[in-house]
């Protein structure tokens, strides 16, 4: 029967529309005369006896054969793709070095750490939210464009978010960026360990990290910050980089050193900076960090100012601190409510049943006094009938006197 | 899934963590035709089937370190499998579906005869199938081929429940009128 009500979307459309639960007779009536629901059930039919196609020459050999020859397959392609990142990020640095538009904090003496590792073309990203002006230049193209939704951000692309404005994208793995207004950074992939890491190159500006599952990396002139399942900002101001962690932990490293930190911390890192992890509240978490972005930009000659949320924050970056007087008052709020709802629900239960007693009495007295009234009449007739029997009985009695 | 069943799950995942290859063959051993089954209705023909279920196996030996049972085992293989039928797809896009390899396939049956009507009317099912727009195919196949629960199947699409419902029952009226002729031969 569960079948049944599991396929008749008809039906199930009639239940929600607020004819309440089929009965099951409802619903046999209703399976048998409906030509839709008459379809379902014979095309479940044939494909409950469906035997798809088997494997006639599958061994545990050819299992291990066929991963074997796959994986190598897959490194040969890893090569090819390597390769042909290694020429591109070529062309890319000497395009983009180039440059006359170039930043001038690029072109501080100190040496990039990402510029260590080997930076590939791989990685495709997603636009999901542009607001105000954002420009993107891919790798060998020399002009900034315009940054569309469509378009494919792929390794080695540059974005420039103009002030007041904001843009989201997200990684293959789900990991979220949120670049605010007058920053630049450029999508990046990361090989490590033969894995192809996902990466962001923050050249200047600030940058809101919301990371999933898969390897993440961000990275500033100054800094590595390897991400495990985390949510953190990283914002990147002259010659220093300052990363605070909101949940889950980030790895660190600089030029000569490295350092694990976790959530409500932050570090500097830079030239002027001590390098030592320390403590921060999420209170002093700015709105950018909470991705809230105050956006002021031009649109059709139009000014336009908001404030946006452009990632969803899970709950555990707010403080608990923070939630604990919301969660007191909600409790409070609720449990007051629940005594009023007692309270009216004894009154209820309360004057129901005084009143079925009251009327179970009025009942009882009914019915004693038709008891009693029935009574007076079995006393009466009773009365009655002994008067009869003893003037019966003189009349036999002066009857017999007389004789 | 019951707790034994999630516990067992864990330790054959453990075990092939660590390299164990008998507990990885018996993982296919479990779900090859079903993955096989989904693969072939996903992509239309048993070659292309063929190649995208030495891929799945290769992916789920390749990054069985990445699942971390926070979903089953069986919602896992089948998301593998549902990307791999879509790049496959994608890759092959404009070719079309080879629905004559149809005919070749190997199925088992009781007797000839009973063998040569389940031939045809697979056939024609899988022609229905093959058919079907890709957002009905996949709920379909995953929920009719893979006998995957709505939830799971939920899990792997990202759809609610309540639309791939409703994309199976649509999915299901189609069919019905590719086999419509069938169901009245067989009728006679």
């Amino acid at each position: 029967m569960d079948e049944i009500r599991e396929n008749l979307t008809c039906l199930r459309v009639a239940e929600l529309r607020g004819s309440g639960e089929a009965l099951p007779v409802e619903l046999e009536s209703h399976a048998s005369s409906c030509p839709n629901c008459l379809a379902v059930r014979e095309v479940d039919e044939v494909l409950g006896h469906y035997e798809p196609p088997r494997m006639p020459h599958y061994s545990r050999e050819r299992l291990w054969e066929r991963i074997e020859q796959r994986g190598s397959s897959s490194s040969a392609v890893w090569l090819r793709y390597a390769v042909a990142a290694v020429l591109a990020f070529v062309a890319w640095i000497s395009l983009y070095y180039g440059h006359p538009t170039r930043p001038q904090e690029a072109r501080t003496n100190e040496t990039p750490v990402v510029a260590q590792k080997p930076i590939l073309v791989a990685s495709l990203c997603s636009v999901s939210e542009i607001k105000g002006n954002v420009y993107l230049r891919s790798l060998g193209e020399t002009p900034w464009r315009a940054l569309h939704l469509q378009d494919q951000l792929t390794g080695g692309t540059a974005i420039k978010v103009a002030s007041g404005s904001a843009v989201r994208f997200s990684f293959p793995g789900k990991t979220e960026i949120a670049l605010q207004g007058d920053s630049e950074g450029t999508i990046q992939t990361i090989f490590s360990d033969r894995k192809g890491l996902d990466s962001f190159y923050l050249l200047h500006g600030k940058v809101y990290i919301h990371h999933r599952d898969n390897p993440f990396m961000a990275s500033t002139p100054v800094a590595l910050i390897e991400a495990v399942g985390t949510e953190f900002s990283v914002r990147h101001e002259g010659k220093d980089t300052e990363v605070r962690v909101f949940r889950g932990r980030v790895h660190v490293k600089s030029l000569k050193q490295e350092t694990s930190m976790g959530r409500e911390q932050h570090l500097w890192v830079g030239s002027r900076a001590d390098f030592k992890v320390q403590p921060f509240s999420m209170k002093e978490a700015e709105p950018w960090e909470r991705s809230e972005f105050k956006l002021a930009y031009l649109n059709h000659g139009k000014m336009i100012q908001s404030t946006i949320k452009l990632v969803k924050h899970t709950n555990a970056v707010r403080s608990s601190e923070e939630n604990l007087p919301e969660l007191r008052n909600n409790t409070e709020n609720k449990a007051e409510l629940l005594t009023k709802h007692q309270e009216q629900h004894e009154k209820s239960v309360n004057q129901k049943q005084s009143q079925k007693l009251e009327e179970r009495a009025t009942n009882y007295h009914g019915h004693l006094e038709r008891l009693r009234d029935k009574e007076e009449d079995q006393m009466k007739k009773y009365d009655e009938e002994q008067r009869k029997k003893a003037e019966e009985l003189l009349k036999e009695q002066e009857a017999h006197e007389k004789k | 899934m019951n707790t034994t069943t999630r516990e067992q799950e864990k330790l054959l995942v453990d075990r092939i963590k660590s390299g164990d290859r008998p507990a990885f063959e018996n993982l296919v051993e479990a779900y090859r035709s079903k993955v096989l089954g989904t693969l072939y209705n996903l992509l239309g023909g048993y070659q292309q089937a063929e190649e995208a279920f030495w891929d799945v196996w290769t992916e789920v030996w390749k990054s069985i370190d990445r699942f971390k049972g926070d979903s089953k085992l069986s919602t896992w293989i089948y998301s593998i499998t549902t990307h791999v039928a879509y790049h496959e797809r994608r890759r092959r896009k404009g070719i079309g579906i080879p629905l004559e390899e149809v005919e070749n396939t190997v199925r088992s049956a009781a007797s000839p005869e009973t063998e040569v009507l389940h031939q045809e009317e697979a056939r024609l099912l899988e022609k229905g199938i093959a058919k079907l727009p890709e957002s009905l195919r996949t709920p379909l196949v995953l929920h009719a081929i893979a006998e995957l629960d709505y939830e799971d199947i939920s899990e792997i699409l990202e759809l609610p429940v309540g639309a791939l419902k409703t994309r199976v029952w649509r999915a299901k009226i189609e069919l019905k009128k590719v086999l419509e002729p069938w169901m009245k031969f067989e009728k006679i």
